[in-house]
């Protein structure tokens, strides 16, 4: 491969997933709550980090020739970097709701805690009414 | 084969969704002089069957920066399963409610090889239609109840129960 070619893809590739994880970490920042801390954090692993990888085998690609082993390294770790992190984040937010972390006041709607409009939310659990 | 066309375009799909909301989460960190984000948590009855399409849904959901699935509640025999997904950047309930359900058909198109025929039944249509049917069940035994009155049949409250209790 012409190393100009492949210097500015690395480049390409490296620079902008490091920005994107960059800029997902500044958005941590930016909003309030642990819920929305964890969704802000998607972008960086499952765009950021991904790119990442194709910069190193792109690197790969020109210094050692084309390889079907690291071709095959580099599908899994892309594929594991989206799989794992999804469900990585689905553990953690319902860990976060589950022990009763504070979720953001301007959360509206939050159907957590109300139900949707008609719908009668009867508490199973209340004590049954007495005639005194 | 109609399945892995529908896969090839669920995974473009989904990579175009990866891209696009990556983009909206840091655009959004340029925008001065309004709220960065408007966090909301909605519910979404599932059309969603099996094991392996809502684990399959609920990961894409997450994967897609901007939605979360903070909830997951058990179908029962009358409501479906429901995801309660916190969502960041949607104007509305609706509006991110009507993605989930383009993502949704698009996911069971994979599964089952065609796109579901109607939409999803909403929390409020699965309670009413519960609660007519409560009444309906209500009125039979009732009407039950006067015939048996009528045709001089002792009537015990019931019967079944102190059956079991025996």
């Amino acid at each position: 491969m012409n190393d100009v070619l492949a210097t500015t893809l690395v480049g390409v590739f490296g620079i902008t997933g490091s920005l994107i994880v960059l800029c997902s970490a500044l958005a941590m920042f930016k909003v309030r709550d642990a819920l929305s801390r964890i969704n802000v954090f998607s972008p960086a692993t499952g765009l950021g980090m991904p790119l990442i990888v194709v910069a190193a085998y792109v690197w790969t690609l020109d210094d050692r020739g084309f390889d079907w082993t690291s071709l095959f390294i580099a599908i899994l770790a892309v594929l594991c970097l989206i799989i794992v992190s999804s469900v990585a984040s689905n553990t953690l937010s319902r860990s976060s709701v589950l022990s009763g972390q504070p979720i953001h006041r301007k959360t509206a709607p939050n159907r957590l805690a109300t139900p949707p409009a008609g719908v009668v939310d009867e508490d199973p659990d209340a004590a049954p009414e007495t005639g005194d | 084969m109609m399945r892995i066309l529908h896969g090839i375009s669920y995974v473009c799909y989904i990579t175009w969704a990866i891209i696009t909301g990556s983009v909206t989460v840091i655009t959004r960190l340029f925008r001065v002089g309004k709220p960065y984000a408007q966090p909301m948590i909605v519910e979404v009855p599932l059309r969603c069957a099996t094991d392996l399409e809502v684990t399959l849904f609920a990961s894409s959901i997450t994967i897609t920066p901007g939605t979360l699935v903070t909830a997951i509640a058990a179908g029962t025999s009358t409501t479906p399963p429901v995801l309660f997904v916190h969502a960041l950047f949607e104007d509305s309930e609706e509006s991110a409610l009507e993605g989930l359900y383009d993502m949704e058909s698009r996911l069971l198109a994979m599964t089952r090889g065609r796109g579901p025929a109607g939409s999803a039944r909403t929390a409020a249509s699965v309670e009413n239609s519960v609660q007519q049917e409560n009444a309906a069940a209500a009125e039979n035994a009732e009407e039950n109840a006067a015939e048996n009155t009528s045709a001089g049949y002792p009537v015990t409250e019931h019967p079944t129960t102190r059956e079991d209790q025996s």
